[in-house]
């Protein structure tokens, strides 16, 4: 019982946070606003998943803004050139995965910490996307591919027939989809197949995980390239919502990704961390930004506030691990 | 890490395990590594919640302790949380309650800036509360963490949109992307205008702001003038693709046409002092006989005039900033800068405010509203200091 209650804190403390919000702001609690703030947690959710990933694996991806910037910006350039936007949608993939996977292989070949890896790749990436567009924005997507992020599940699935089942589409965003489909995912990877069961090895020990037999370095790789393809799924949604891609937009996304994880429950130290915690973190994160916004609190005091969140997170990490 | 000596066992480790099995099977034959391994396999394979379940034969105290460090980070999260909501809430309340009766007390204006990193901005939120106060309304004033974050900024809009504000007035930081936000709030009947950087949404109001055209034109014509038509100018913009940035620059090349002042190639330094400074010294480096440089903001001005200062060039180089902070007009006075080609944030954020109030009081308002623009020399920086004290005040 114990145990389920401390399973459970994050989400309780989201309850709590719901709950204050909804007692003390009457546009809280509205069916608009509620899917308004699940839109604007799926791009940092999204993060939070490849995060888990590597953060679990005791790693860390400080590149994950810059590569959504990166492929946010390919993305549009491809879809400018007037492909179909399935293929502009792989291409954005692609690229991410593809940063996560040299992110991987100076991990594990050149064997630099992961610190100093995706430091160097979040100026490269940055860089990169820069000089593709000559650092202006790109404009001009096309409004079919728009609907991944601003549109409703309507746009896509027009159901007229069960009055209730029309209503819920219309009312849920389409990049909430997209994180409802893929959060369970990356939660069975990472609790029921071998690549899950290996992250945790190695971030529990990465050297007897190497003893054990684990090709610790090929799934390091993986690792990493999973949570690239997470920054480039982000970069479709955000890229499609904001209806452009964005070289220089997008900094700070890798700490709020972190946070989102760390929040939720997962040891810096590797070996720890669920799925469901950082979705929970990177809820508390956006519940968190639009309460402040809908009480009228200036910038100054989210900031601040989201930093203590992020104390205590951590607090608790050094209270775990100093038994 | 497992060093030579063991490759041959990870050969063999791998050969012989069966899939997902990985525990049973280990052939490392220490005893030492074999428990280590048993740690972290257990963790991910058997529980959902690795490492909680792990450690249950802990002794009592290591679990109180435990427990406690668990509630920590949820206590200090919610106490932080209930802090800042209570901080925020205070002083809102006491003006709600008794404007309650009164039709205009219960409106509310927001106003979303670029950033709020920057004098200018600030100014903007002053002259956008000074506006509140004078006509009786609340004011919500929010911005993104810098002015490249766009998605930051359109949550800041969405929210007040689900908040129902009364009036929206945006300064957009990517003037493209904001379209369909601010068109959304046209449908669900909130009434917007753009303040500093103007938006082609069709449902727009008024654009209130400096005209930067002319405004860059000012700066042209001021270089032309000083240095009599001749030599190299500079060029140091903001962010690519901001329009207010993009504006300034055609008006500075307009006033260059017909002269013979030659442009070497412009440069961003994305409203950055420290960028400014990299970028003016790299100018430097590669254009020794520069004459002049024309800088499309004030915070990337005092980097530039920063530049020059370590090069001991003061005085040889001609440098116009756009916009005014304390810190530049402070430069201006020790002739560091030349001139600024000075807006009017503080016109900005009030006349977005008391415009905005006037429309809902149904009074037709201009499309597009000048908030002025002069260039400011040290011959008349205390005229000008004096004007904007009075406006503030």
């Amino acid at each position: 019982m114990k145990q389920i209650v401390f399973r459970l804190w994050a989400f309780i403390g989201l309850v709590v946070m719901c709950a204050v919000l909804a007692w003390r702001s009457e546009d809280f609690l509205t069916v608009s606003n509620l899917m308004n703030v699940m839109r604007q947690v799926t791009v940092n959710a999204m993060l939070a998943l490849g995060m888990s990933f590597v953060i679990i694996s005791a790693g860390i991806d400080l590149s994950v803004g810059s590569v959504l910037a990166f492929s946010s910006c390919i993305l549009a350039l491809t879809l400018r050139t007037g492909c179909h936007p399935v293929l502009g949608v792989l291409v954005g993939l692609a690229v991410g995965a593809g940063c996560g996977t040299i992110n991987g292989l100076i991990v594990t070949r050149l064997r630099l910490p992961p610190f100093i890896a995706t430091l160097g790749m979040m100026s490269m990436a940055r860089g990169i996307a820069q000089v593709i567009t000559g650092g202006y924005p790109v404009h001009g997507l096309p409004d079919g591919f728009r609907v991944l992020g601003s549109g409703y599940l309507l746009d896509i699935a027009p159901v007229t027939r069960p009055r209730f089942l029309h209503l819920l589409f219309e009312n849920v965003p389409v990049p909430v989809v997209i994180l409802l489909v893929c959060a369970p995912l990356a939660h069975v990877v990472l609790t029921h197949t071998r690549l899950g069961r290996h992250t945790y090895a190695i971030g529990g020990n990465e050297a007897a995980a190497y003893l054990s037999g684990i090709r610790v370095a090929a799934y390091k790789t993986i690792i990493y390239t999973i949570c690239g393809g997470f920054a480039g799924l982000a970069a479709v949604i955000s890229t499609a919502r904001v209806g452009a891609g964005l070289p220089a937009a997008y900094l700070g996304y890798e700490l709020d990704a972190i946070a989102a994880v760390v929040i939720g429950g997962a040891s810096l130290f590797g070996g720890e961390g669920t799925i469901l915690g950082a979705i929970t973190g990177a809820l508390i994160i956006g519940v968190l930004k639009n309460g402040l916004n809908l009480m009228q609190l200036s910038e100054y005091w989210q900031t601040f506030t989201i930093g203590a969140v992020i104390i205590g997170a951590v607090t608790v990490e050094r209270f775990r691990h100093k038994e | 890490m497992a060093n030579k000596q063991d490759l041959n066992k990870r050969k063999v480790g791998r050969g012989s395990r069966p899939p997902s099995h990985g525990l049973a099977t280990t052939s490392v034959p220490q005893d030492a590594h074999a428990t280590s391994i048993a740690v972290p396999l257990v963790r991910g394979s058997r529980y959902s919640i690795p490492g909680r379940n792990g450690r249950v034969q802990n002794s009592r105290h290591r679990r109180w302790s435990r427990t406690v460090a668990r509630h920590f980070v949820w206590v200090t999260l919610i106490t932080s949380f209930v802090l800042t909501v209570a901080a925020g809430c205070g002083p809102s309340e006491e003006v709600e309650e008794p404007g309650r009766p009164g039709p205009t007390a219960e409106r509310t204006i927001g106003v979303v800036l670029k950033a709020i990193d920057s004098e200018f901005w600030l100014a903007v939120r002053d002259g956008a509360q000074k506006a509140a106060t004078e006509l009786g309304v609340d004011v919500t004033v929010l911005a993104p963490k810098s002015e490249t974050d766009v998605e930051g900024q359109l949550n800041k809009i969405e929210d007040l949109i689900a908040q129902k504000v009364d009036g929206l007035a945006v300064a957009a930081n990517d003037v493209e992307s904001v379209i369909p936000t601010l068109e959304r709030a046209a449908q669900r009947g909130i009434p917007f205008v753009t303040i500093d950087s103007d938006a082609n949404a069709p449902s727009k109001l008024s654009f209130i702001g400096t005209d930067n055209v002319y405004g860059g034109r000012l700066a042209g014509e001021y270089i032309v003038n000083a240095l009599g038509g001749e030599g190299k100018v500079g060029l140091i913009t903001g962010v690519p693709g901001q329009q207010s940035h993009i504006a300034r620059r055609d008006g500075f090349l307009q006033a260059l046409e017909g002269s013979n002042l030659e442009l070497v190639p412009p440069q961003p330094a994305n409203s950055d002092r420290m960028m400014a400074l990299n970028v003016m010294e790299n100018l430097l480096e590669s254009e020794p006989d520069l004459r002049a440089v024309f800088v499309t903001n004030a915070t990337m001005s005092l980097g530039v005039s920063e530049a020059v200062k370590a090069r001991k060039l003061e005085g040889e180089i001609l440098l116009v900033g756009f916009d005014t902070s304390e810190e530049a007009l402070g430069a201006v006075r020790s002739g560091e800068i030349d001139a600024l080609i000075a807006q009017s944030p503080f016109n900005m954020g009030y006349l977005g405010v008391k415009k905005l109030v006037e429309h809902l009081d149904g009074k037709p308002i201009d499309k597009r509203i000048d908030t002025g623009t002069q260039v400011v020399t040290r011959e008349n920086l205390d005229e000008y200091v004096a004007s904007t004290q009075r406006s503030t005040s």
